[in-house]
């Protein structure tokens, strides 16, 4: 009776213990394993002349040759042996970067000639109907929209958190030996709350050591709920959806299910720091998302941690009881790698598509205002006319009269003045910080 | 028995003694396990291949002859065997792997098997600025074991018995573990060069790791390079057993923007230079894992070293060649040391990530 009694417990040990291998990881599985890289199922896999057909995916030498030589030749693209030992260049362009070998539609050396990767309004936003589906097209806007400049971030974070001029840009967000996508192994979907990753790593917390330079976003303390404390952030809209919120569809709306991305931006881009663009051919302006006093001079913008002084006329699911409230992350504007916008602003935003394109016109910067302020369609039906907000609304800031004064002379109603003009990062009129 | 008689018999037995204690550290055993005087014993030869065409040197064998008899034996009469069916491969590795596998398991040896279908007869990456030997390896020729066309011996020889020739009744002890062991005079011939790697220092391990583990074990010399040249000469040579794979990879070795680079980021896997006692590498196992070797600087490899070094130590010791590849073959692609094909992961990366720690 006693041994069979101890048979069970033996067979159920036994069970318990397969149970536990079976539903865990590889044994030792680390950030790299875990990566987008790395995954044994959808990792690298290099397609090439030269290179074995039969290396497993994820393996090193799909990015990296030991020796420049396999079988005694260089596996194309030759004209190796290139930095860090990458089959490629690690970094030459805008358009010429090791990255873009594979993540690009056309011609890649991953196998099968493409990786698809999405925008962010594709992929948090829920716009689908985004045709954009590779990272080299993102930051091939150059002349028309814009992409982050790459040279220009060579340059900001050469000598920086121990980056070099060797550093691949692409790693100032991105560690290649951690990267999730996001979502996971879904390139065509959006993200869903079942199938999040976390694709970026701080750029202040770089190392080469893949343990010490984690993912950014996927830990306690690292959501934009913790970034805006005891304020809020709202989560915009998806595309097409009063119900459901970015970034991954569901009914979350508080930021605890988005990367806190303004500790991750502005790493670079914050209130002390010159950078300069190439595109812009100037130094960028300075964003102090930190810093409240309402429109006190030495207050940071009011998108971000400081407050509104007045009313903010907005729309769902933003609220103007909350208008001293609201903390936006970075990425509710704009797409992190290009767009056919100025600045990167996104085609899509807080569930609509804009309506025009931010470029060089006039009043195309209202085309995103528009997305989440109230423009006058609800004033006199004219989409992407502002005279409600400026000068009818209960605490409007400007009195109608002496129009020219302001607009310059030419018609009824008068030539619009340039959004930018008065709302960018920093900015203030009339003693107001207006924006 | 007279006086004198009495003292030319213990002069003599001195002389033996003194003899002995000259030869001791050479091959060991009796003559016959490697010499034949006739070549015949009833009537058969007494090759090991059963050739009855005598050697020079009345020798049983010439080094496939002898070292490559592939029988179920890693050892015959003290001759350690590099082409067996035994599961137990030694140090360098086996010549069964390129037999069985393909050319990608092994070095294709001529006596062993024939040329490598790809490279022909070119060592992949071989620049003869930095072949120390004044022959240099002939592209015409068969890859062999020794001389010029091969890793053992002195490679200024073409010649193979040439080559290796003084090497085994040499006087071997300061490459054996004990009091006699020092890197001193290691290198300066055949004999004294660790394995018959003409110019090689290290640490011979007995039983050429028959019997493996973090204390029993060969040490291999691995030294750091201030400035690492793109031509090499015997005269500069520091003696690593990295160096001896660069006399015919070379590129694989040699520094500038052709070779390695010279520091981080490399361009080529570096070899014979310090693992980092930083970053990932300060998480690496301080056990030796005679699976993943690694070199040491000159001043681990202490005169009178005893017994192998039993741990690893970033930031001093080196990355070498044969911290991933064996160098006759291996069970797995490329001759490395662990299964880099292997379809699950974690095997596949074990070797990189032994010391690439956070790249698991």
């Amino acid at each position: 009776m006693r041994r069979g009694k101890n048979r069970i417990l033996i067979l159920s040990a036994v069970f318990l213990v397969s149970v536990v291998f079976l539903y865990t990881g590889p044994a030792g599985a680390g950030p790299y394993l875990n990566s987008a890289h790395g995954n044994g199922s959808y990792g690298v896999k290099r397609s090439a002349p030269g290179f074995p057909t039969d290396y497993s995916r994820g393996l090193c030498a799909h990015c990296h040759e030991q020796h420049a030589s396999i079988g005694g030749a260089e596996p194309a693209p030759v004209g190796g042996p290139d930095n860090y030992m990458l089959f490629d260049t690690n970094y030459t362009s805008q358009t010429s970067d090791f990255c873009f070998d594979c993540h690009t539609d056309t011609s890649s050396y991953q196998t099968g000639g493409s990786i698809v990767n999405r925008s962010y309004s594709f992929r948090a936003g829920g716009w689908t109907l985004d045709t954009l589906n590779d990272i080299l097209e993102a930051f091939s806007f150059n002349s028309v929209g814009a992409s982050h400049h790459l040279d220009d971030i060579s340059t900001f974070i050469t000598g920086r958190w121990g980056y070099t001029s060797d550093s691949n840009p692409c790693v100032a967000c991105h560690n290649p030996h951690s990267a999730q996508g996001d979502p996971i192994n879904a390139p065509n979907s959006a993200k869903s709350s079942s199938s999040r990753g976390w694709p970026v790593s701080r750029p202040s917390l770089h190392s080469k050591d893949n343990n010490a330079w984690g993912l950014w976003g996927d830990g306690v303390g690292e959501k934009m709920s913790d970034y805006v404390g005891a304020l809020l952030y709202q989560a915009p809209y998806r595309f097409g959806s009063t119900t459901s919120f970015e970034p991954d569809g569901s009914t979350t709306q508080d930021g605890s299910n988005l990367t806190d991305f303004v500790s991750l931006c502005t790493d670079c881009h914050n209130s002390t720091n010159t950078i300069y663009s190439t595109t812009l051919g100037g130094d960028l302006r300075t964003i102090d998302w930190v810093t409240t006093g309402g429109d006190s001079s030495t207050s940071g913008d009011k998108h971000g941690k400081n407050y509104a002084t007045v009313g903010i006329d907005i729309k769902p699911p933003f609220s103007n009881s909350n208008s001293g409230q609201y903390v936006l992350s970075c990425t509710d504007c704009h797409e992190p790698h290009g767009s056919p916008n100025d600045y990167l602003i996104r085609r899509e935003v807080n569930g609509g598509v804009l309506t025009g394109t931010v470029g060089s016109g006039t009043k195309s910067f209202g085309y995103l205002c528009r997305q989440c302020h109230l423009d006058d369609v609800s004033y006199n039906g004219k989409a992407n006319f502002w005279e409600y907000i400026h000068h009818k609304s209960a605490d409007h800031p400007y009195t109608q009269s002496r129009c020219r004064n302001c607009h310059g002379s030419g018609g009824n109603p008068p030539p619009p003045i340039r959004c930018s003009l008065c709302h960018s990062h920093g900015s203030s009129a009339d003693n107001r910080r207006t924006f | 028995m007279n006086k004198r008689n009495h003292t030319l018999i213990c002069l003599t037995l001195l002389l033996v003694l003194m003899l002995f204690g000259e030869v001791r550290a050479e091959v060991s055993g009796v003559c016959s396990n490697c010499h034949t005087m006739h070549n015949s014993q009833g009537g058969i030869p007494m090759n090991y291949n059963g050739s009855d065409i005598p050697n020079q040197r009345l020798l049983r064998g010439d080094c496939i002859g002898c070292h490559a008899q592939n029988t179920s034996s890693n050892i015959v009469n003290s001759i350690p065997q590099v082409y067996h069916s035994d599961p137990t491969d030694l140090a360098g590795g086996n010549f069964k792997y390129v037999v069985n596998n393909g050319d990608a398991y092994g070095h294709n040896v001529q006596g062993i098997i024939s040329a490598d279908v790809t490279l022909g007869n070119t060592p992949p990456g071989y620049n003869s600025a930095y072949d120390p030997s004044t022959t240099g390896f002939n592209t015409a020729s068969r890859l062999v074991c020794a001389g010029s066309n091969g890793c053992h011996g002195n490679r200024n020889f073409s010649d193979q018995w040439a080559a290796v020739s003084g090497g085994h009744h040499g006087d071997d002890s300061i490459l054996k573990y004990g009091p006699g062991f020092t890197l001193t005079g290691q290198g300066t011939s055949v004999a004294t060069s660790y394995r018959f790697l003409y110019k090689i220092k290290g640490a011979e391990d007995s039983d050429w790791q028959n019997t493996v583990s973090a204390t029993d074990h060969n040490e291999y010399l691995a030294e750091d390079y201030v400035n690492r040249g793109t031509t090499a000469s015997w005269a500069n040579m520091k003696g690593t057993i990295s160096e001896l794979c660069s006399e015919c990879h070379s590129t694989f070795h040699l520094g500038g923007s052709s070779g390695i680079g010279s520091a981080s980021p490399w361009l080529r896997h570096p070899t014979d230079v310090i693992i980092p006692n930083s970053g990932e590498f300060a998480s690496m196992s301080t056990t030796y894992k005679a699976t993943v070797p690694v070199g040491r600087p000159a001043a681990s490899l202490t005169d009178g070293l005893t017994s192998a070094v039993s741990t690893v130590t970033p930031g001093t010791d080196r990355v070498i060649c044969l911290s991933c590849h064996r160098a006759h073959g291996s069970p797995y692609y490329k001759m490395l040391r662990w299964n880099y094909k292997s379809t699950f992961l974690p095997t596949a990366l074990y070797g990189c990530n032994v010391c690439h720690t956070s790249r698991n």
